[in-house]
């Protein structure tokens, strides 16, 4: 798993992995560069669309997202709950 | 959860959602499921009459009961006489089927398929009614347009389920034959390719439904094998559905309880709080029981600390929940293991409860293996105990105190002839 930096990614130089070979993961509604993984959706969604699913039902709100790496779309340690809470899991 | 649709919570629930993880009723389970794209994929069936709380997995002829995985083996599994009782497979289905539709998935379901027939194209008819009368986006192409696909993946996968089920089940079984869909299902025109539904269906045995005319309005996909992903992930319960179905019909279902648009938007802005909240306390391990969930819910910053604590949760350790968790805790059961599984936690399906397979297994195992160095002999365990024994008075071969009367001393001996 990349752990990145502590937001994810944001200085490529510490990220080497690449989680890809095929290229980077696209948004499965808008096409756009994905930036979350839901996994009770098995789909990757950029931020707006993942707001626009994740909202539309309390049920949907419940998914557990995970925040992709923003250099090489792995799946890191932050997630997203709800709308809008996100958590960070510490790791061993 | 339990008795009631987890959507609006005054119907009772038919239909378990893996994906969300919910028990919904069928009116609930159509406005969900076709509020966006995403929400269409998700794999829905049938909830077990016996839990009411856990997707059903296979249908018993002879008791005429949808079962889970765990009522089963307890209903069938353990008895001789039960274990031969035939069971099928019950199917899922994705997308927004109509009523037609769910009735030619679940024949069983309905009551008997000829007047069920009837009834059902008067439903067809009053369903296409409300459908013009919703402004949902889904229409008639809400279900599987796909063609046929991986019949090899189907047959492997019949082949796994074979072995699963072990001597309660025939030995063949029959590959649905998939036909084209009717025309009012043909509508690709505003869906996008993610949206394109697909209806798992594991191959069903028993004679009633090798028949191929039943699955006229469906067109299964390939088999969908995140099935075993998302059991795996999610806890369970359902409602049984029968008794709804023949006291009203499945249209009255539907019909019921048309959630608005808004009703759906005010409860999940309410609800998007009290979730966050709510799912922050799911994330700790399932393990935790009730009193340590409450006192995670009161205390949000210290969450981050309880994952610290949790993070060496084994699986195993999920079998002491069973009867235990709360319903919360149970949905999100799946969610909360991977997380703190500590690997990667979406790659490798969560195993969650203590039904699952390979945790009885190893029980039995392990089992087998103290049965084979059982000795029911006369068998020392310490021999200094023994010593002692040896050289304790006794009276009429029960042990005496020192001081007190006896009539063997064993160190005494007098031969009497």
């Amino acid at each position: 798993m990349c752990k990145g930096l502590e937001q994810g990614g944001n200085r490529s130089s510490s990220c080497l992995k690449q989680g890809f070979s095929s290229g980077l993961v696209n948004c499965e509604l808008c096409n756009s560069r994905a930036s979350l993984y839901c996994q009770a959706d098995d789909a990757y969604l950029c931020r707006k669309c993942d707001k626009w699913v994740h909202q539309a039902n309390f049920l949907a709100l419940r998914h557990i997202r995970c925040f992709l790496c923003s250099t090489c779309q792995s799946l890191t340690q932050r997630y997203l709950i709800g709308a809008s809470h996100e958590v960070m899991l510490p790791t061993m | 959860m339990g008795y009631n649709c987890d959507f609006c919570g005054h119907q009772r629930p038919v239909v378990y959602c893996r994906s969300d993880a919910a028990c919904l009723c069928l009116s609930c389970d159509r406005n969900v499921h076709s509020a966006n794209a995403l929400s269409r994929r998700h794999s829905r069936t049938l909830l077990c009459e016996r839990c009411n709380s856990q997707p059903a997995l296979v249908r018993c002829t002879e008791e005429r009961v949808s079962l889970c995985e765990n009522c089963d083996w307890i209903g069938h599994g353990t008895s001789t006489s039960n274990s031969t009782h035939k069971r099928q497979t019950i199917n899922c289905y994705s997308g927004c089927p109509s009523s037609a539709e769910l009735s030619s998935l679940w024949p069983f379901f309905w009551q008997s398929p000829s007047p069920g027939e009837s009834t059902c194209e008067k439903e067809l008819g009053l369903m296409s009614i409300t459908e013009n009368i919703e402004t949902t986006s889904w229409g008639p192409t809400g279900n599987t347009v796909s063609q046929n696909k991986n019949s090899a993946g189907v047959a492997e996968v019949n082949n796994d389920n074979n072995a699963d089920m072990g001597s309660g089940w025939d030995g063949s079984s029959s590959i649905l034959e998939l036909r084209s869909p009717p025309q009012a299902l043909d509508q690709p025109a505003g869906v996008t390719d993610t949206s394109l539904p697909k209806v798992s269906c594991p191959q069903t045995k028993g004679p009633s439904l090798c028949e191929d005319d039943l699955y006229d309005d469906f067109n299964m996909d390939e088999v969908d094998l995140n099935l075993d992903n998302y059991e795996e992930l999610f806890g369970v319960a359902l409602n049984h559905s029968e008794e709804l179905f023949e006291s009203g019909g499945i249209d009255s279902l539907f019909r019921t309880n048309d959630l608005s648009a808004a009703d759906s938007d005010c409860r999940g802005a309410v609800a998007a709080e009290g979730s966050s909240v709510g799912l922050v306390n799911a994330i700790q391990p399932a393990c935790s029981n009730g009193a340590s969930a409450d006192s995670v819910m009161s205390n949000k910053t210290d969450s981050v600390l309880c994952f610290t604590g949790r993070q060496a949760h084994s699986s195993l350790s999920f079998s002491g929940l069973t009867g235990e968790s709360s319903g919360a805790d149970y949905q999100d059961c799946g969610a909360s293991s991977m997380l703190l599984m500590g690997e990667p936690p979406w790659c490798p399906p969560c195993t969650e409860s203590s039904f699952q397979s390979s945790t009885r297994s190893n029980a039995v195992m392990r089992y087998k293996e103290k049965k084979k160095t059982r000795k029911f002999e006369k068998r020392v365990r310490y021999a200094s105990r023994k010593a002692r024994a040896d050289v304790r008075k006794r009276v009429k071969g029960r042990f005496v105190k020192a001081g007190d009367a006896y009539d063997y001393d064993p160190l005494n001996q007098t031969q009497s002839f």
